[in-house]
């Protein structure tokens, strides 16, 4: 780009975009699941950032502050999908709301008003189409893979 | 309050006159107001106006960005910032978990063609690998095991009426206060970014060489290359400075093989260069990292048998829990 202050705001922009992003998720969303990717979303925000800020200096430093955020976003990853798992066993729903449980003695709980209809492509799992012919099964072997 | 915040002087770098009139002030606002009509807990109508205003926000934030030198440089850059934005937008936006981490991922690549236009090849392979093809993966076993039917009421809605109009634009604010204090501050949005392009334009016939006096950043990248050179001539110089500062800078900094030719982060060897700085300068902290790992490991571990221990002991307890969810 003509001027390198100019590349730096475009990538700073996009950066700061992906953190807001990343936040508003956060913040909205009550799925556990989709809570902890968008904090990896503000993560990668950080991230943008840290390598534009990298090239306009032209040093390794951005660059290696992002290595080491993999590093502990990798670590975060394994522990939040830990307790994620342990918390679903608990509760069997990924409903973070469902821990307002632990909540004081006296406080009122959350009470969802009303929720919205579901439409129908919501209701179905991303899927591949079948391609091929069906194998041919043997019932000998299906006996012994009662579940797969 | 009005009086409070203009005596602040970060309300007062702000150029509000130029923010109005920047069109990335306006695409923030229009990603906002999609965000309100496309996140879970609106209705199912709010869905076409709300991509409209989401194509319109994109439209804006790429017309308020910078130019590129050439056509390629700025169509590459313009098709991974959309790709990046729109498809985290999707992804929180998405009713789906499973949909969520599908576009989670689409944004990954996206970030890592970001990380590669900027002479960080490694970070954008590694990104795509760690993230997309071992996080998201993981988030998506884990989606899979604990919701078969894909599907459930609380992605549908959120905390209330009122939590999602004050969250999105609470964070619309943020992130057009950063825009506006780094933006002035870099000399790219406001008074100066025009009178720098006025100036650009005039003296864009002249020889590369005739560059203006504040445009600091073009020179920062000149000077760093030649940093290393000057540092080892401080220190070979005891005149200029005490013996002990000189013994001290040496100290600190041990020379490293061919200093100069790696710390410039663009050109050849970009990895063998990334490699020699991993590994010397940040030795410690790559190690650091690599206990950290090992005690998640171990941690995520300890926390699954110790559920396991538990749910074992009172098999009752635990079904009667699940029940009532």
């Amino acid at each position: 780009m003509a001027d390198p202050a100019a590349e730096l705001f475009n990538y700073l922009t996009v950066g700061g975009i992906l953190f807001a992003l990343g936040l508003i998720g956060f913040l909205v969303r009550r799925n556990m699941i989709v809570m902890f990717l968008c904090a990896e979303m503000m993560l990668q925000g950080i991230s943008i950032s840290l390598v534009a800020w990298g090239k306009y200096h032209a040093n390794w430093g951005g660059q290696m502050l992002v290595i080491f955020i993999l590093t502990v976003a990798a670590c975060e990853a394994a522990i939040a999908l830990a307790l994620v798992l342990m918390l679903f066993h608990r509760s069997g729903k990924l409903d973070i709301a469902f821990w307002q449980e632990m909540r004081e003695d006296g406080q009122p709980a959350y009470v969802d008003r009303e929720i919205p209809e579901e439409r129908e492509e919501d209701k179905v799992w991303p899927t591949l189409t079948p391609a091929g012919r069906l194998p041919s099964r043997d019932p000998e072997i299906d006996l012994h893979r009662s579940r797969v | 309050m009005t009086l409070m915040l203009s005596a602040n002087p970060l309300w007062a770098a702000i150029p509000w006159n130029d923010l109005i009139g920047s069109p990335l002030a306006w695409g923030v606002v229009a990603g906002a107001i999609s965000l309100l009509l496309l996140i879970p807990g609106s209705s199912q109508r709010a869905r076409t106006p709300g991509l409209g205003f989401a194509a319109a926000a994109l439209i804006l934030l790429g017309l308020g960005m910078g130019r590129a030198d050439s056509l390629g440089a700025q169509l590459s850059f313009w098709v991974l910032a959309a790709l990046t934005v729109g498809s985290a937008g999707a992804a929180i936006a998405m009713r789906s978990a499973v949909y969520s981490a599908i576009w989670f991922a689409v944004s990954l690549l996206g970030t890592g063609g970001l990380f590669c236009l900027q002479n960080a090849q490694f970070l954008g392979v590694a990104t795509v690998v760690v993230y997309a093809g071992a996080i998201v993966v993981t988030f998506l076993f884990v989606v899979m095991l604990a919701q078969p039917e894909g599907h459930d009421a609380y992605d549908r809605i959120s905390w209330g009426p009122l939590a999602k109009p004050v969250i999105v634009g609470s964070a619309a604010v943020l992130l057009g206060l950063v825009l506006g204090t780094v933006g002035p501050a870099l000399g790219v949005l406001g008074a100066k970014a025009t009178a720098k392009a006025t100036a650009k334009a005039t003296v864009k016939t002249a020889p590369e060489t005739a560059e203006t006096p504040s445009d600091s950043a073009a020179k920062s990248k000149a000077e760093s290359g030649a940093k290393a050179g000057v540092k080892t001539v401080v220190t070979e110089s005891p005149s200029t400075k005490g013996d002990e500062t000189a013994a001290g800078a040496a100290v600190t900094e041990p020379s490293l093989p061919n200093r100069s030719a790696i710390d410039t982060i663009d050109g050849r060897g970009h990895m063998a260069r990334l490699g020699s700085v991993l590994f010397s300068r940040h030795l410690l902290a790559v190690e650091l990292g690599g206990t950290l790992l090992l005690a998640a490991l171990v941690g995520a571990v300890a926390i699954v048998i110790q559920g396991r221990d538990e749910r074992a002991k009172q098999p009752a307890g635990a079904g009667e829990e699940r029940d009532n969810g």
